[in-house]
């Protein structure tokens, strides 16, 4: 029986980067398959080679034993790939049935048949496990109903094959969980799966085989059995990773983010400090006030009520010009919207927000040395690839747009720096070095708040930890006493134990 | 080849190259199937455009007619640049034209260099202010800046009417029109430079344009004017914010950028731009303002939009697409046995080409670079 997908010496070059070379990939039919590697390694090219996204510039690929000489996505939709997007293709005002159906609509003479659409979708949902309602519009769906919406609409389309990238990097542990049982689902139905996944232990639990690759090439392919996450890290960054880093007890001195009463959206009135020199993480299943909570924090949201001052500066009405000029430094939730301008180079996108500085603007106008100038060492220093700072950030891969991110907030020298999701898509090697990073900016003396939906991340971090549930603070522990169970209890609105 | 289609250059300069190339054979083909030799037709307009002066007419002439295209162009890249589209280009050349008027005509008696500047200025702050409506509501009201633009463009016809026939107007002639500028506002035509030489200009000894043609000294303002939007969008601290408005509002505004502040900015400085364009028209041909003339020469603001477009909304590329625009309005004087619509025909075809090639470019490189 022919492999489901075989990928023989694939080779992809963009203008500037190599971004596959002699790629080896076997998926057998009916496993599910990791793929894991370093931020930049080439994963997403390769999936987008397999569902015509790309075609590559040399090697052979097969679906099903048959040859693909056809690299476009309906050529690859036909021999039944379907990639899953990370960004999801949808009409959020539609229904889901709609969206299922878009594109081959089922037909009552000239009109489009809702009752047929919504039945085929209930069906597909009941047979593979996935129910999601199908009178619902979209956008009022979390996040992971909208992922199921997509995997639906893949399956609709006869997908044999399912293609997912990173799909667990916006979803909540909870979601994720039931994520991984469906894909488990779709393999008892004798579909086969491949995803991405910086979240080792994630590949662990759920893959049957993984497949590493490194800055462009294949490493190997093992059974899941053989390794553990510290192996797994260790083929895809070539070094022994450390996953515990050591962390001297926090010094916390004066505050210097007062947070009193403060609501506004789904936060209802949470009152906090953080001192300088310590880190306060916030838990909390996602949509409990986290998004509302940062985004009044970078003044990008007014607050309905209270105070928030910054170095004793009320600012809870005040826009992002204001909580710059205080002292803060923000990772934002989602990069790719606010955080980055993808048709702007690496290097304008590192002073993004700074650009008013003396060092970047004499009189008025860019000082253009200065911008190259630390721009390269930026990229230097938080290994941002490819190393150029001229590349629009656009082409740079998921994680590297998040290392530019982060290496342009901590260049603020931050008083108080709001990290939410700093480490989302980023890979274990990355990881350790934001991680690192934001215990420098403790020891610095920096103020910060961590908010994040990783629990291993906050209690690796966290000095203290405030748990969010229904837009409340439903409780504090100390980060050394905090344990993923008693945080998860205090999450779903349970007493402390 | 491959590294000649990525280079980033190609998406820029690719699209109106081979647009142009597909209007010029789909003029052809319309010009065959009206049963002409295109071959035949293109020699009589080679032999037309050469009869008098030589290329000299024809070149004077187009640097004419993409004077108040450059600027009308340079107008809408500017709002264009920080995600707006300014359609309201008649509206502020015309009331850039009625203040010019104004200003030289109140202060006829000061000398060139005092008089120059303030024409000047008065036709930038004219303009700058009507398309500062737009930019204004749009910023804190939410109107879309095309609607409040159409809306301007016709109130900016009636309100310069009733000036030009009423408080200001000159005489007792039927005429709308401001008495004349005082001769220090008067910019030289290129023909008759330095004052006092005959047909021709002597540039190194060559003659070159003679003093019939309208191409006058508001040429050099225009091309002041690309440098200095290149510099102020490329090189200053402003420019960048406007790009990054333009490119991602959501992160600009994220990175403490004002959004208001830099919209409005955008609005007026493309409304400056569109009002200077009237300098040509009040300073370089006419020496006054005239309602029927200012109509006629604010209609160009629209085919300053394709200009735009064209020139990819970069100065660089706004002087060549000018040209091409001013020296297609040339051909419509050069054809002969056929309708002069192939004119029109064949400026819609470049727009649509552009456009079509553009969306093209796009997506053969966001297929490379899919999310
Ligand atoms: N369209 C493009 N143009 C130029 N370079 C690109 C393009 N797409 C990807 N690259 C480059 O190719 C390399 C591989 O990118 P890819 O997105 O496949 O990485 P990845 O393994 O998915 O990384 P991540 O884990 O960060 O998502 C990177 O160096 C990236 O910058
Ligand atoms: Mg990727």
């Amino acid at each position: 029986m022919a492999a489901a997908v075989e990928m023989v010496g694939i080779e992809k070059r963009f203008p500037r980067v190599v971004a596959n070379v002699g790629v080896n990939l076997v998926v057998e039919e009916g496993e599910i398959h990791a793929l894991a590697g370093e931020n930049g390694a080439g994963k997403s090219t390769l999936m987008k080679i397999l569902c015509g996204l790309h075609a590559p510039d040399a090697g052979v690929v097969r679906i099903f034993g048959r040859e693909v000489t056809d690299f476009r996505p309906a050529a690859a939709i036909a021999a039944g790939i379907g990639m899953v997007h990370q960004h999801f293709m949808q009409v959020p005002t539609l229904t889901v049935a709609e969206n299922v159906v878009l594109g081959e609509e089922p037909r009552r003479g000239p009109f489009f048949d809702r009752r047929r659409a919504e039945e085929r979708v209930a069906e597909l949902g009941s047979r593979f496990g996935l129910p999601v309602d199908p009178r619902a519009r979209i956008e009022d769906l979390p996040v992971g109903l909208q992922q199921r919406v997509e995997i639906l609409k893949v399956l609709a389309r006869g997908a044999r094959v399912l293609i997912l990238d990173e799909p667990t990097a916006v979803l909540t542990p909870q979601e994720s969980e039931s994520l991984y049982a469906t894909l488990r689902s779709l393999k008892s139905q004798g579909r086969t799966v491949i995803f991405i996944s910086h979240k080792l232990r994630e590949v662990r639990a759920a893959a049957d085989r993984l497949t590493v690759l490194r800055r462009g090439r294949t490493v190997g392919t093992v059974p899941i059995g053989e390794v553990d996450e510290a192996k797994i890290a260790e083929m895809m960054i070539g070094r022994p990773v450390l996953f515990e880093i050591e962390k001297t007890p926090a010094a916390p001195a004066g505050a210097v983010l007062e947070v009193r009463d403060l609501a506004g959206g789904r936060l209802r009135g949470v009152t906090f400090d953080v001192r300088a020199g310590e880190i306060v993480g916030v838990a909390g299943v996602e949509g409990n006030g986290q998004s509302e909570l940062v985004e009044i924090l970078s003044g990008l949201r007014q607050a309905g009520s209270g105070t928030a001052r910054l170095r004793g500066r009320e600012l809870s009405r005040a826009g992002p010009a204001a909580w710059f000029e205080a002292g803060l430094g923000v990772i934002p939730e989602d990069r790719n919207l606010r955080g980055l301008i993808g048709e702007m180079s690496v290097a304008d996108n590192l002073i993004l927000g700074r650009h008013r500085q003396p060092r970047y603007s004499r009189a008025g106008i860019v000082a253009g040395a200065a911008r190259d100038a630390d721009a390269a060492g930026l990229v230097e220093r938080f290994d941002i690839r490819p190393a150029d700072p001229r590349a629009e950030a656009e082409s740079l891969s998921g994680g590297n747009r998040q290392k530019v991110v982060v290496a342009r907030e901590l260049s603020r020298v931050p008083g108080l720096l709001v990290a939410a999701h700093p480490t989302r898509g980023v890979d274990v090697g990355a990881i350790e070095f934001i991680h690192r990073s934001i215990l420098a900016e403790r020891a610095r003396g920096a103020a910060v708040l961590l908010v994040s939906s990783e629990l291993p991340e906050i209690l690796a971090l966290a000095d203290r930890i405030l748990v969010l549930c229904g837009g409340a603070i439903a409780g504090e522990v100390r980060g050394a006493e905090a344990t993923e169970r008693g945080l998860g209890v205090l999450m779903t609105g349970g007493a402390p134990a | 080849m491959r590294a000649l289609l990525a280079h980033p250059w190609t998406a820029r300069i690719g699209p109106p190259v081979l647009a142009v190339a597909c209007a010029a054979l789909l003029g052809a083909a319309l010009v065959a199937a009206l049963g002409q030799n295109p071959f035949g037709l293109a020699g009589r307009v080679w032999g037309e455009a050469t009869r008098y002066h030589g290329l000299r007419d024809d070149a004077a002439y187009v640097i004419a007619y993409a004077t108040p295209l450059i600027f009308t162009g340079l107008g809408v890249a500017i709002a264009f640049r920080a995600g707006m589209f300014n359609i309201g280009g008649q509206g502020q050349v015309m009331i850039g034209g009625i203040l010019c008027g104004f200003v030289g005509w109140k202060l006829a008696a000061w000398p060139a260099w005092a008089l120059v500047p303030a024409c000047f200025a008065a036709a930038a702050a004219g303009g700058a202010a009507w398309a500062s409506i737009a930019g204004a509501l749009r910023a804190w009201r939410g109107s879309h800046e095309v609607i409040v633009t159409i809306m301007l463009n016709v109130l900016a016809v009636a309100l310069t009417e009733t000036l030009a026939g009423g408080r200001w107007k000159s005489g007792a002639g039927m005429m709308s029109q401001l008495p004349d500028v005082g001769p220090g506002a008067r910019l030289p035509r290129l023909g008759a430079w330095p004052e006092g030489s005959t047909s021709v200009v002597p540039v190194l000894g060559i003659p070159v344009f003679p003093a019939h043609v309208p191409a006058n000294a508001a040429i050099f303002l225009a091309l002041a004017c690309c440098v200095a939007a290149w510099a102020w969008l490329w090189r200053t601290t402003r420019g960048f914010e406007l790009r990054a408005t333009g490119l991602g509002p959501e992160a600009a505004r994220a990175a403490g950028i004002p959004p208001r502040t830099t919209l409005l900015i955008a609005m007026a400085l493309s409304g400056a731009l569109a009002g200077l364009a009237a300098t040509d028209l009040v300073m370089g041909q006419k020496g006054t303002w005239r309602q029927d003339d200012g109509l006629a020469f604010a209609g160009q603001a629209f085919i300053g939009i394709a200009v735009a477009l064209m020139g990819q909304n970069h100065p660089a590329g706004i002087v060549p697409a000018a040209l091409l625009f001013g020296a297609l309005q040339r051909l419509a004087f050069l054809l002969s046995g056929v309708p002069k619509d192939l004119v029109f025909i064949l400026q819609a075809a470049v727009i649509l080409f552009v456009v079509c090639g553009n969306e093209i470019f796009r997506r053969a490189l966001s297929r490379r670079r899919a999310a």
